[in-house]
């Protein structure tokens, strides 16, 4: 029992990361038809950015409350800055040729990416956080660390925050009625554009907010962080559905809980279960999980 | 040139300036030559009809006004002003309403969401419900999803859109296109309402609605204006229906 309460948690916060990083990638794809292949790099970012952000605040070793919080803000600004520019300067010239898109963001994912090792050294880098996040829990026998819920209530609170968004705010119904149909939302006298950069910039900032708390999670980061997280989250994408929130959350847990089991039991099923289960979400719902028919 | 005097025309038999003035236009859809040197004024006040065949360049005219099709040659002013190179949401907010030939509500979003946000900044709470008034069916499916409409509900969603603003022109088109003939009628007196309030272009096939409609016609073929006129006028020719708009035993 405990053993399955412990992969059932670990599993819903692997989840939880897989979504942050996902809700955003969906998101962008629904608006606008863009693979992005440097979200990965919003990812690693996040998770260096708040690296870095503990390791000036604390003494070395140590990772206080306060700077831990601190890194977590740092992480989520720059994941939104450099989705903000990735977006301006690279993306936004490039809207009526989409190969260019794809090879641009593939450019930016790996050269942002190597920019990590280049600053901070290629090796590993141990991820210090405060003690009663590393501490575990007991509940039903199992021993859980704390961060999983704290990534649990996050993923949470985020996906509600985004539902809100999308229903009840302008800007959501823009971002809505643009992953339909683009044209007519200009034809309306709404500027695109703008609400592209924002839907980067939020996707940008979710992803350095799960590179954070990534980084929580696993204890420690390297470079191909984001790129291996990355594969996951197009995987969630896919089997939630492009452009769904909702779906996507949904998808995560599948592929975490799977994950999870999967490892646990073999020690090669977790990814294989995964694949398996792509692939039949693309046999018998092409449109992923929650996804429309486009 | 004919198309040229043409095109002045309808200025110079009422007087007044013109709310939307087409000259020389050429546009291009991929390298396809679609509208090639199209000239013609609409009047404040006044629903001027684009009549002529399928892939005469009607919608290509919409579009091109609207900048959702680049104009490659040419000027397209409104109230005066050159909107030729603006970006089409800048186009637009120089107060033009678009009821596009498919409709095109968001299907994923209530009506009264499609409503909203067809509101530009500016616009009232009172417009709203003055379109909401024209068509009362709509009032009661406010919060239904777009998408579960039928054709015809649609279609009153798309021309609500337009209304919620207080627009200087409205481009309409094809109201009629794929609607049932009692839903067709409907739609005609909820136009037929709105004339006078607005200036309207609207490309249309179906005669009747043309009729009811239009004070001016403009036909268009091969990318070309080849008449000019009231639309009494083109009522009233069959030679000229027939020779340009296929209706007719001759076409």
């Amino acid at each position: 029992m405990s053993t399955f309460v412990l992969l059932t948690l670990t599993g819903l916060a692997l989840a939880a990361m897989y979504f942050l990083l996902a809700a955003g990638l969906s998101l962008i794809f629904g608006l606008m038809d863009v693979l992005n292949f440097a979200h990965g790099a919003f990812f690693t970012w996040g998770a260096y950015s708040a690296w870095w952000t503990i390791d000036q605040v604390s003494p070395a070793g140590t990772g206080s409350t306060p700077a831990f919080f601190l890194a977590i803000v740092v992480a989520t600004v720059v994941g939104a800055a450099l989705a903000t520019i990735v977006e301006v300067g690279l993306l936004r010239p490039l809207y009526a040729r989409p190969i260019f898109q794809v090879l641009v963001t593939l450019g930016a994912g790996l050269t942002l990416s190597q920019l990590t090792s280049v600053i901070w050294r290629p090796d590993a880098r141990v991820f210090a956080q405060p003690n009663w996040l590393s501490d575990t829990s007991t509940i039903l026998g199992a021993r859980v660390p704390n961060n999983r819920f704290l990534l649990i209530a996050a993923a949470l609170l985020v996906l509600a925050g985004m539902l809100l968004f999308l229903k009840k705010t302008r800007y959501g119904l823009i971002v809505r009625a643009g992953a339909e149909n683009r044209e007519m939302v200009r034809a309306l006298g709404i500027d695109v554009d703008r609400a592209f950069t924002l839907v980067f910039a939020l996707g940008g900032a979710l992803a350095g907010l799960g590179g954070a708390f990534g980084a929580a999670y696993f204890g420690s980061i390297d470079p191909s962080f984001g790129s291996v997280n990355l594969i996951f989250a197009f995987i969630v994408v896919v089997i939630g559905g492009l452009g769904s929130v909702t779906g996507s959350a949904l998808a995560a847990v599948v592929i975490g809980l799977a994950q999870q089991f999967g490892n646990y039991y073999t020690s090669w099923a977790g990814d294989f279960v995964i694949v398996l289960l792509l692939a039949a979400v693309l046999l018998l719902r092409p449109g992923g999980l929650m996804g429309s028919t486009r | 040139m004919t198309s040229t005097t043409i095109e002045r025309s309808a200025t110079a038999r009422t007087g007044t300036e013109p709310i939307l003035r087409l000259a020389n236009v050429h546009s291009y859809i991929a390298e396809s030559h679609i509208l090639q040197g199209i000239s013609f004024d609409v009047l404040p006040g006044r629903v001027t009809v684009l009549l002529g065949r399928n892939g005469a360049g009607k919608t290509t005219t919409l579009r091109t006004i609207l900048g959702l099709l680049p104009a490659r040659e040419g000027t397209i002013t409104l109230d005066g002003a050159n909107l030729t190179r603006d970006s089409v949401h800048a186009v637009v907010r120089r107060g033009i309403g678009y009821v596009p030939e498919d409709r095109d509500v968001f299907a994923g979003l209530t009506v009264e969401q499609n409503l909203r946000l067809a509101q530009r900044p500016g616009a009232t709470g009172e417009r709203l419900a003055r379109a909401y008034d024209l068509f009362p069916d709509l009032k009661k499916r406010g919060a239904q999803r777009a998408g579960s409409l039928s054709g015809g509900q649609q279609q009153m969603v798309a021309i609500a859109r337009a209304l919620v603003n207080d627009n200087r022109l409205l481009l309409i088109d094809e109201p009629s296109k794929g609607l049932a003939p009692v839903v067709v009628n409907q739609v005609t007196e909820a136009l037929v309402a709105v004339k006078g309030t607005t200036t309207i272009l609207l490309v249309e096939q179906n005669l009747a609605m043309a009729r009811a409609l239009g004070d001016d016609a403009v036909i268009i073929d091969d990318g070309r204006v080849v008449h000019a006129g009231s639309m009494d006028e083109v009522s009233g020719d069959e030679a000229l229906q027939a020779r340009y708009l296929g209706v007719g035993g001759h076409a």
